[in-house]
């Protein structure tokens, strides 16, 4: 195994260190999702790129702007996907035997169910990678953290309105993407 | 609302909820398709967040074991905080402006902090202004964001690393400056579900403690009421909260009057922030209010409705003295400044000073009787004289100051609303800030003043009204003149628990679920 660098840390470490995840985690698992096949594989990710940051003993990354961090984060994650891509041809990821246990503990679903599912949950993911990326923030802000418009116009400092007009448009986008997918569907089946 | 049209800005949130609310499960329209897919995303990334937290804790603790294993006092307290961590609001805040300079939005390219903004908010909160408009109230919001994080959706990993929790000590900082004119809002905090019974400054001046009956008592700054520790090892309602004179400890205590059904929490517990709870001192076998601590640190008392009032070491946990002089339930309780006597009010209406350690009776003071329950006390910080209030049903609402020394009546303070006839509005959502005082429990009345608070100086008293006058009422006993007066801002909600800061320039008044921090100097 290799031999880590110890990570001895102290309790106001501790404390940033959950800032930071507090703030990255979940922006960079977006980002990371998009390189990633699966869910489970994105999480691994975004956990060895924390721990990288962790071990960085040189220039702390706390002592980063949020903004640096995210960045640095991200190239991290990034450098990793590619190594997992290599990686990949060699290793089989999950045990088959492990991985069906899982499915079924989490979802209580059939295999058929699961396999829709987590297409659909791909084709979400693939939909929502491409829009602008304010749109992205809105969405998670309303269906993540609940916010309605007039909180989430008062974060961006936009209007109610300009949120209700933008969360409507994003919508609209991804209702259309979904729709036109089902209809190719049944032009399959026909 | 038809389903299959798009999304209209006007409709948005109305169609979010509907499907939300109401999931339609046969055939759902291309609408109700895409909000429950979203929903389910991110739902499904909330639960990696915590999924990948836990993971990257054991992680970290791990390689830490392996690689120094000498270390062993680390295996048991090595745990990372998120949950339950001092700064969770702040991470909270600080991860929305992340989500502000990461969405580029418009012309602003920085982030932007927004203290001043929100603290302009919270104050018109203060007010009742901003239950409306532009931006949703700052407690509600702040909800809204901690339940997001904080149940479900952390699941497990959140319960387990919340419950094992090691804390930073507190951060420690000064009083606020008083920049603005006397009644000036600083902060008005409603972050606690349920009634708050007692707040309190921290010794240099920076934090509040707040107690509530939702079992909590906060620790936040006065400055912008952010909230940066929770303490939850109370199974009932927290009735009191006091800070040890070097700011290190606190003691908490309460429970429910013996009345009503069920198991209580009486006990009284000392804590901190960065340890938990030290130690539970045990004796009281009621409801209890207050609890304080003696301005030398060695002594802890608190007052029991069993009409007893018990003293404790602090060091020791050792019950010293079980005061038994009173008739009926206790209502208040004061040190006097040099740490030597307590002054206790009851609802026999005798006000009582006696001895910590002995338990002896020094004076009786009767002047109050006339004028019904006496409901609160406050020793001035000279050691002079001694407030104490009263109320109840078919009693008056006044304060009254007397000599410590002879007991001799000095004024009677009568500002406060004295009909009973006073409306009550709001009905429903102030039902939770109905007054709890067992006297007032007991009674039925809102009618009193409820709290009371001498200036740092000596010189002013501040008063706090009951149900259906809500104001808080600063006068000076010796010119016998009202300084000023701070008019109800909670539907007339009584003022359950009043405190100047150390340096006299703020006050924390408690009303129904709010804490308000305002400037007491002009």
């Amino acid at each position: 195994m290799q031999q880590r660098q110890p990570r001895s840390l102290s309790p106001s470490d501790e404390t940033r260190l959950a800032h930071c995840y507090s703030l990255h985690a979940l922006p960079l698992l977006a980002y990371v999702r998009q390189h990633t096949p699966s869910r489970e594989d994105a999480e691994d990710i975004v956990i060895e790129a924390f721990i990288a940051a962790v071990e960085q003993k040189e220039a702390s990354i706390f002592a980063l702007t949020e903004r640096e961090q995210l960045a640095w984060l991200r190239r991290v994650a990034y450098y990793r996907c590619v190594d997992r891509y290599r990686r990949s041809a060699r290793y089989p990821t999950v045990p088959l035997e492990k991985s069906e246990q899982l499915l079924f503990e989490e979802e209580h679903l059939s295999p058929e169910q699961v396999a829709l599912h987590h297409e659909e949950q791909a084709l979400l993911q693939q939909r929502l990678s491409q829009l602008p990326e304010h749109y992205q923030t809105i969405l998670r802000l309303r269906f993540a953290n609940g916010l309605r418009c007039s909180e989430i116009g008062y974060l961006l400092q936009k209007s109610e309105g300009a949120i209700r007009v933008l969360l409507s448009r994003a919508l609209n986008t991804l209702r259309e993407i979904s729709k036109n997918q089902s209809e190719e569907k049944n032009d399959e089946r026909r | 609302m038809n389903d299959d049209e798009l999304f209209t800005p006007e409709t948005i949130e109305e169609r979010i909820d509907q499907q939300t609310s109401f999931p339609s499960s046969l055939s759902p329209s291309p609408n109700a398709r895409v909000i429950r897919a979203l929903q389910v995303y991110y739902q499904e990334d909330q639960r990696s967040a915590a999924r990948m937290w836990e993971r990257l804790v054991q992680q970290v603790r791990t390689a830490e074991i392996e690689t120094s294993p000498g270390n062993d006092e680390k295996q048991g307290t090595g745990e990372i905080i998120m949950q339950q961590n001092p700064d969770s609001t702040e991470i909270r805040e600080a991860e929305l402006e992340t989500y502000e300079s990461v969405g580029q939005m418009g012309s602003s390219a920085t982030p932007v902090r927004r203290s001043i903004s929100r603290r302009t908010l919270v104050a018109g909160i203060g007010v009742g202004v901003a239950a409306l408009g532009a931006a949703a109230s700052y407690a509600v919001f702040s909800g809204r964001l901690t339940t997001s994080w904080g149940n479900a959706s952390l699941g497990a990993a959140s319960t387990r690393l919340s419950s094992t929790a090691t804390q930073p000590p507190l951060p420690t900082g000064t009083e606020p400056p008083a920049n603005g004119k006397l009644g000036d809002i600083l902060t008005s905090y409603k972050r606690q579900k349920q009634l708050i019974t007692d707040a309190r400054w921290s010794p240099d001046g920076s934090l509040i403690a707040s107690a509530s009956y939702d079992q909590t008592v906060q620790i936040w700054r006065a400055a912008s009421g952010k909230l940066l520790f929770t303490y939850n090892k109370h199974t009932d309602e927290v009735n009191s909260v006091d800070w040890s004179p070097d700011g290190k400890l606190l003691v908490s205590g309460g429970g429910n009057i013996s009345l009503n059904e069920g198991v209580h929490d009486y006990s009284v517990q000392i804590w901190s922030a960065s340890s938990g709870l030290v130690r539970t001192l045990s004796g009281p076998d009621d409801y209890i209010r207050p609890i304080r601590w003696s301005p030398d640190g060695k002594y802890i008392a608190a007052a029991c409705y069993n009409a007893k009032a018990y003293v404790w070491e602090a060091a020791g946990g050792r019950l010293v003295t079980t005061y038994t002089g009173h008739q009926d339930s206790l209502t208040g309780l004061a040190w006097s400044p040099d740490s030597k006597r307590i002054v206790t009010s009851s609802a026999d209406a005798v006000v009582q000073v006696w001895e910590a350690t002995t338990g002896r009776n020094v004076l009786n003071y009767n002047d109050q009787q006339s004028h019904g329950l006496v409901l609160a006390v406050a020793w001035s910080p000279d050691g002079t004289r001694i407030a104490s209030s009263s109320g109840g049903a078919g009693s008056d609402a006044v304060v009254n100051v007397w000599s410590a020394v002879t007991g001799k009546t000095l004024y009677v303070y009568q500002g406060h609303v004295q009909s009973a006839l006073v409306t009550f509005p709001g009905g429903g959502t102030l039902g939770a800030s109905l007054p709890f005082a067992p006297a007032h429990r007991a009674s039925g009345s809102g009618i009193g003043v409820f709290s009371v608070a001498w200036s740092p100086d000596s010189k002013n008293v501040a008063s706090g009204g009951g149900s259906g006058d809500g104001s808080v009422q600063i006068w000076n006993p010796t010119t016998r003149t009202k300084v000023f007066t701070l008019p109800t801002s909670n539907g007339g909600a009584c003022i359950n628990s009043l405190a100047w800061s150390p340096g006299g320039a703020h006050m924390a008044s408690t009303s129904g679920i709010i804490t308000t921090i305002w400037q007491s100097k002009a």
